[in-house]
């Protein structure tokens, strides 16, 4: 993130046909994943009247507070990653032949032979 | 996820009409975000300018000091200008990028969604009820709950498991249609006063709303009186937690793709 | 870092509200004492830079909006019947206090024929700027879940349309107000 390429234009009329299915298939995976996040919101404001009310000292709220706030964290990571998964993948399998070929080139300048590896997926 | 870059780069916190903010006005006093006291300074193009500041790298992290020096800077904003907020933990690679890509490319949906809350500030209302007296109302109005509530200590144990959750099943659906009433009813009294209200998914079960109001500046007390007066009729039945003025995130439509 | 933010913008700390002697009911919160309510909002909303958004704004219908509701399940049976059986302990006062019961209006004569499909897009189409569910059934003094399920068939024929966000229905010919 941080590289920004474009502008996306917004409010869009309907879903293209193929993007719906996709959206269909992670469905199951986002909508746990949201529901989660809803309870983690919840749980917080919860967390924020009992504070409020007395029921739980500053230093019990700040740590039940930073829990809550760091699973909220990973939630939003995980929902990122689901989206870009694919994308990773694709990247680390590049950044690994790149390194297989490193290596290689090492092995040659060091006069052994090259191993004959296959690729590892 | 994506390998934590350590290069500083500019934390974005919303779009502004540059004006306010140009020389001969005072700047921003408030620190930006991370705690090392970064000025929050502006990117200008044309008449749009983006608040922001340095920091060290394209990951915030979700804690609350973070969040709330994201919130006391778009407070400061506020008060002395609009502002198009972005959501927290946004980051851009550098000015650069914030000039080009966020306020040049999206100058023109940027003008439009400032203009349409010109002079607007959001507040949010969420509203839960009392438990327990959730519980006792649907009691008291539902016979056929009553009802089955008095038999299942009579029934055989394995009857009683499976009346019990016919019996929370008919409660779920009574706490539903309870909820939406109720909900609907504040929702009627805040309509006259705000120029839009946003509905969003409840976030627990024995939440009755979780609404976002549009209100023009000038009618913010307005809107207080309504709200004081909800939470007043329903006292002791729910709670009304109301909290702004906020800049107007939840009526914007904006997004910029990433990538990287 | 200190964290005291002594400027609360046109809000209070409600525990000092309340150590004050303060009125329940509500106080306006801003800051540090409503973060908790806000942060659904500055997380989710707001201007975005974020592929996943792309997903969730045109799947908002699918992946959203449904996601957040709570899923029952049998173990949720089983706490609301439980919190249902201890109000047979409690001494319920008749509800001088409740507001109108949800489950439609005392006294309707048996045989009471509900609205039309017809008298409810003329109702609707009387009120263009959209109606929610409460005004029809008061309107119309009839259930809610008929009235509910009268909607949602017209809402599939196209003859009316409802706008999810905002709880409103409205006849199905009308351009929802333009939003940005």
């Amino acid at each position: 993130m941080g590289l920004v390429t474009g502008l996306l234009l917004l409010p869009i009329t309907g879903p293209v046909h193929g993007f719906r299915l996709f959206l269909e298939r992670l469905r199951d995976e986002a909508e746990a994943v949201l529901h989660d996040e809803g309870r983690a919101f919840a749980e917080l404001i919860d967390l924020s009247m009992r504070h409020d009310a007395g029921q739980l000292s500053d230093a019990e709220f700040s740590a039940q507070e930073a829990e809550l706030l760091e699973r909220l964290s990973s939630m939003r990571d995980y929902r990122e990653d689901l989206l870009h998964g694919d994308r990773d993948e694709d990247d680390r399998d590049e950044d690994e032949r790149d390194e297989d070929e490193r290596e290689e080139d090492e092995r040659e300048l060091a006069g052994a032979e090259p191993d004959a590896h296959e690729d590892s997926r | 996820m994506h390998s934590t870059s350590s290069q500083p780069a500019t934390y974005v916190y919303g779009v502004v009409p540059a004006e306010p903010f140009q020389t001969g006005h005072p700047p921003l006093r408030v620190p930006g975000i991370g705690g090392h006291g970064d000025p929050v300074r502006t990117v200008v193009l044309r008449d749009l300018a983006a608040v922001v500041s340095d920091v060290p790298g394209l990951r915030v992290d979700l804690r609350r000091e973070n969040l709330l020096d994201h919130q006391r800077v778009l407070e400061e904003v506020l008060h002395r200008s609009d502002v198009l907020p972005f959501s927290f933990g946004t980051v851009a690679t550098n000015d650069e990028e914030v000039r080009e890509v966020l306020l040049h490319d999206g100058y023109d949906m940027l003008c439009e969604q400032l203009a349409y809350t010109r002079g607007c500030v959001e507040l949010e209302v969420k509203v839960f009820w009392e438990r327990e007296r959730l519980f006792a109302e649907i009691a008291e109005e539902s016979e056929d709950i009553r009802a089955l509530r008095d038999r299942i200590p009579l029934l055989p144990a394995d009857e009683a498991a499976a009346e019990s959750i016919t019996l929370g099943q008919l409660t779920e659906r009574e706490i539903e249609l309870k909820s939406e009433w109720e909900a609907d009813a504040v929702l009627d009294a805040l309509d006259p006063i705000a120029v839009d209200v946003l509905v969003s998914p409840k976030l627990s079960d024995t939440m009755v709303l979780n609404a976002a109001c549009l209100v023009e500046r000038v009618r913010e007390p307005e809107l207080d009186v309504v709200v004081a007066a909800l939470a007043e009729e329903r006292s002791g039945r729910m709670v009304f937690h109301y909290v702004g003025p906020l800049p107007p995130y939840s009526f914007i439509n904006l997004a910029f793709e990433a990538r990287g | 870092m200190a964290i005291a933010y002594d400027r609360a913008p046109a809000g209070y700390d409600r525990r000092a509200q309340q150590a004050a002697g303060g009125k329940g009911g509500v106080q306006k919160m801003g800051g540090a004492s409503g973060l908790a309510d806000v942060l659904n909002v500055i997380l989710e909303k707001g201007i975005v830079i974020d592929a996943w958004v792309r997903v969730s704004i045109i799947g908002i219908e699918i992946v959203t909006i449904e996601a957040r509701v709570v899923i029952a399940s049998v173990d949720t049976y089983l706490r609301y019947a439980e919190a249902i059986g201890l109000t047979s302990l409690a001494a319920a006062p008749r509800g001088s206090e409740a507001i109108a019961p949800p489950a439609g209006l005392p006294g309707l004569p048996t045989g009471f024929v509900g609205p039309t499909e017809e008298e409810i897009l003329a109702y609707l189409d009387a009120h263009p700027d959209g109606v929610r569910l409460g005004e029809l059934q008061a309107y119309f003094g009839a259930e809610r879940e008929e009235l509910q399920g009268i909607l949602n068939r017209l809402v599939q024929e196209d003859a009316a349309v409802l706008d999810a966000e905002r709880r409103l229905y409205r006849p199905g010919n009308v351009l929802a107000p333009a939003i940005p």
